[in-house]
C-alpha cells in the first residue's frame, strides 16, 4: 500500500474534523437564534466559531498526529522519516479539508441569516469581506489552518522530546502563528488573547508567501525535534 | 511434565526410551513429529528435535523421509540389554549402602528377593 | 524467514544513568530467544534500541546486516511489543489498532489477528484504555504474532496475564513458530513457565551481558556442592562459585560449569553430595549483586 502514514492519519483526523464541524454547525444554528431573542443579529456566529476554535483545534489535531500517532507509527515499524514527509502533506489535506469545511459553513449560514434577515457581518476589511467569497474564505483558512496545525505538531514534538523544556519551542510557535493571524482578516487577534491589531488589507500573494514561510519553517524545527525522538514508555 | 534440573532433551529421550522398552511403543511405530511433541507439552521445538536426533543416533528410532520417526526393530531389545548392564550399579549396590545405613542385614535382603522368586509376594 | 540480530558495543545512557553498556552480542536467528535480567537491568532499553524505537547512545545494532535505526527496510522487520502498548491509544477501539496495524505493515497477517482475537477473548470493540492490564498484555500478544515481522519482540508481554492466557500465548506462540519460523525474543524477569519455550537465553545484569547460551545446555550447568566445610573448599578449588553458605561444619556451594565424569567421582570419593540447580535458582545465582567470583 501507498502512503500508509498518510492513509493512517487521515483515517483519524478527517473523521474528527467532520464530526466537530457538525457539532459546531449546529452548535452556531442554535446559539444565534437564541441570541436573537434579545438583541438584534449583527455578526456572523460561524466567523466567531470557526475561526477563533477552528485555529486551536486545528492546532490540536498536529498535536495528535506527533504525541499519539507516531508512536503507533515507529511501534508499526516505519521511520520517523517516513511519518515526517508524509506528515507534512497531511498538513495540507487536513487544513484543505477544515478550510472547505468553514466555506460550506458560511454559506449555510448564509442562508439562514437572509431567510431571517440577519447582518452577517464578518469583520475588519481584509482577504475576504462577504460570506459568499467562497475562495478567499477557502484559501485564507487553508493557509492559516495548515500553519497551526504544524505548529501544534512542533510543540507536541517540543514537549515530548525535551521535557519540561519544550516550553522554549512556544514562543517559536507564537512567532510563527502571529504574521498570519495580522495579515488575514476576520481574525484581527489571537485566540483567547487580547487584540493586537490587525495590517489591514494585505494582498493576497503576500499573506500566502507569510504562511508558506511559517508552515516551512515550523516543519524544519519539528523534523529536528522528532528525528530521534525515543518512543517514550506509557503510564501502564 | 519436565524438571528444571536436567536439560529436557534428556528427559524427552528417556521418557520415549522407557516407552519402547515398557512396549507401549511398538517396533516399527510411528512416534509424533517434533513439531507435535513440541505443541503438546509446550516446549521449544528444537528442544524436541534434539532428543529425536539422539534417539536416531542411538538406533531407538529410525526415520522415514518425508513421513516421520518409527520406533526401530531392535530398538526394545536393544534397551533392555542396556538396562541389564547397568542394572546393579543402578539400583542393587545403593540399595546395598542403604541397607546398610539403615541396619538391615543383607541376609534379609536376599530372603525377601528370595520371597518374589517363589511368588509368596 | 527469521532475521539475523547484531548487537555492536550498544549503549543506553539517560543523563548520568547507563542503563546498557557496551554490550555486543549476536543472534543467528530463526530461534525462540529469551532476554533475561532483573528489573532494572536494561532489558527494555536495550529493545528499544534493537526495535528502532530509541537510537542508541553508542553502538549500532543490525537486523539482517542493516543498521536498524531510520532504516526504513530493517524496521518493517521489526516488531516490537513492549507491555505498555506503544501502539495503541488508551481511547482507540481495538478494531481501529488492528486497521491501523494493517495499514502500516506489509507483513501484517489479518486473519490470524481475528483468530488470536477470538483466542484471547478481546472485543473488537473495546476501548484500550478499558482493558484490564492482563487483556492489555494478550493485546499486545496479537499485535506482536499477527504482525508476522522476521523479528519479533515481546518486552514482558505476559505481564497481568493469568495462567490459562499466558498457556494460550505460548502455545498460539509455538504454533506460529511452528508453522513459519522467525525470530522471537521474549523478555522477562519469571523463567520458570517460559524456560521449556525458550531455545536460546540471554542474560543481562546491569546493562552489560552475563551469559548467552543454549536453555537445555544451561540445565545441566549448575551443580550444588554440599559437604564437610574443608573438603568443599578444595573441591571448588579452581571452579567457578557462584555463592556459598555454611552451616555448622556444613558447607553448600554453588558451583558453574560443567562437571566431568573425573570430577564427580572424586566428589564421591570425598563423601560430596552433588546436586543440580534449578535454572531459576541459577539465575538468581549469576544475576546476584553479590555475586561472589564471576
Amino acid at each position: 500500500m501507498k502512503w500508509p502514514v498518510l492513509r493512517v492519519l487521515c483515517r483519524a483526523l478527517v473523521s474528527v474534523l467532520v464530526v466537530v464541524w457538525a457539532a459546531a454547525l449546529v452548535f452556531v444554528a442554535v446559539l444565534v437564534p437564541v441570541v436573537s431573542i434579545w438583541r438584534e443579529v449583527t455578526i456572523s456566529g460561524w466567523n466567531v466559531a470557526s475561526v477563533q476554535a477552528g485555529r486551536w483545534f486545528l492546532f490540536g489535531l498536529g498535536y495528535y498526529a506527533v504525541h499519539d500517532v507516531l508512536p503507533a507509527v515507529i511501534a508499526h515499524g516505519r521511520t520517523r522519516r517516513e511519518f515526517a514527509a508524509q506528515a507534512a502533506v497531511v498538513t495540507l489535506v487536513v487544513s484543505g479539508a477544515a478550510a472547505l469545511l468553514v466555506a460550506v459553513g458560511f454559506g449555510l449560514e448564509f442562508l439562514l441569516y437572509r431567510a431571517m434577515d440577519w447582518t452577517q457581518r464578518l469583520g475588519e476589511q481584509g482577504t475576504f469581506s462577504s460570506a459568499t467569497d467562497f475562495p478567499a474564505i477557502v484559501w485564507a483558512h487553508w493557509a492559516v489552518f495548515a500553519v497551526w496545525m504544524v505548529v501544534g505538531a512542533m510543540v507536541a514534538a517540543g514537549f515530548d522530546r525535551l521535557g519540561g523544556g519544550g516550553l522554549v519551542v512556544v514562543p517559536v510557535g507564537v512567532a510563527l502563528i502571529l504574521p498570519p493571524g495580522l495579515a488575514v482578516n476576520g481574525s484581527n487577534s489571537l485566540p483567547f488573547l487580547p487584540t493586537l491589531g490587525s495590517w489591514g488589507s494585505v494582498p493576497t500573494a503576500v499573506v500566502l508567501l507569510l504562511c508558506a514561510v511559517s508552515w516551512a519553517v515550523g516543519l524544519a524545527v519539528t523534523w529536528s525535534l522528532v528525528r530521534d525522538l525515543p518512543v517514550r514508555a506509557r503510564a501502564v | 511434565m519436565f524438571d528444571d534440573r536436567s536439560p529436557i532433551y534428556r528427559q524427552i529421550a528417556e521418557r520415549i526410551k522407557a516407552d519402547v522398552r515398557s512396549g507401549v511403543l511398538k517396533a516399527d511405530e510411528q512416534v509424533m513429529s517434533t513439531n507435535q511433541y513440541a505443541a503438546f507439552y509446550r516446549i521449544n521445538p528444537a528442544t524436541a528435535a534434539k532428543a529425536f536426533q539422539q534417539l536416531v543416533d542411538e538406533g531407538v528410532l529410525y526415520k522415514k523421509r518425508g513421513i516421520g520417526m518409527f520406533v526401530s526393530e531392535q530398538a526394545r531389545e536393544m534397551l533392555r540389554a542396556q538396562g541389564r548392564e547397568t542394572f546393579f550399579s543402578e539400583f542393587v549396590d545403593p540399595m546395598v549402602v542403604e541397607a546398610r545405613s539403615v541396619g538391615v542385614p543383607l541376609g534379609d535382603v536376599v530372603r525377601r528377593i528370595e520371597q518374589f522368586e517363589n511368588g509368596e509376594v | 524467514m527469521g532475521a539475523r540480530v547484531d548487537v555492536e558495543g550498544v549503549s543506553v545512557r539517560y543523563g548520568a544513568v547507563t542503563a546498557v553498556d557496551d554490550l555486543s552480542f549476536s543472534l543467528a536467528g530463526d530461534k525462540i530467544y529469551g532476554l533475561l535480567g532483573r528489573n532494572g537491568s536494561g532489558k527494555t532499553s536495550l529493545l528499544s534500541v534493537v526495535g528502532a524505537h530509541r537510537r542508541a547512545s553508542a553502538g549500532t545494532v543490525r537486523i539482517d546486516g542493516e543498521p536498524v535505526f531510520e532504516n526504513g527496510r530493517a524496521t518493517r522487520r521489526v516488531c516490537l511489543v513492549r507491555h505498555t502498548g506503544d501502539a495503541v491509544g488508551t481511547s482507540d477501539r481495538l478494531e481501529h489498532a488492528l486497521l491501523q496495524a494493517a495499514t502500516l505493515r506489509e507483513s501484517w497477517d489479518p486473519d490470524r489477528a481475528v483468530e488470536l482475537m477470538d483466542l484471547f477473548e478481546l472485543p473488537l470493540d473495546a476501548k484500550f484504555g478499558e482493558l484490564s492490564l492482563g487483556k492489555r498484555s494478550a493485546f499486545g500478544v496479537v499485535l506482536g504474532l499477527a504482525s508476522r515481522a522476521p523479528l519479533t519482540m515481546f518486552d514482558e508481554a505476559h505481564l497481568g496475564m493469568d495462567a490459562p492466557s499466558r498457556y494460550k500465548f505460548y502455545d498460539a506462540l509455538l504454533a506460529d513458530f511452528a508453522a513459519a519460523p522467525r525470530t522471537v525474543i521474549v523478555s522477562t524477569h519469571l523463567i520458570e513457565e517460559l524456560a521449556a519455550v525458550l531455545e536460546e537465553i540471554v542474560i543481562i545484569d546491569s546493562g552489560r551481558l552475563v551469559l548467552h547460551e543454549e536453555v537445555d545446555a544451561l540445565r545441566s550447568r549448575g551443580t550444588s556442592v554440599v559437604g564437610e566445610a574443608e573438603a568443599v573448599d578444595r573441591f571448588v578449588a579452581g571452579l567457578t562459585v557462584l555463592e556459598q553458605r555454611e552451616l555448622g561444619r556444613t558447607k553448600e556451594a554453588a558451583v558453574f560449569g560443567e562437571l566431568d565424569g573425573a570430577r564427580r567421582d572424586r566428589a564421591r570419593a570425598e563423601g560430596l553430595d552433588l546436586r543440580p540447580i534449578a535454572l531459576q535458582d541459577l539465575f538468581v545465582h549469576l544475576t546476584e549483586p553479590a555475586g561472589g567470583a564471576r
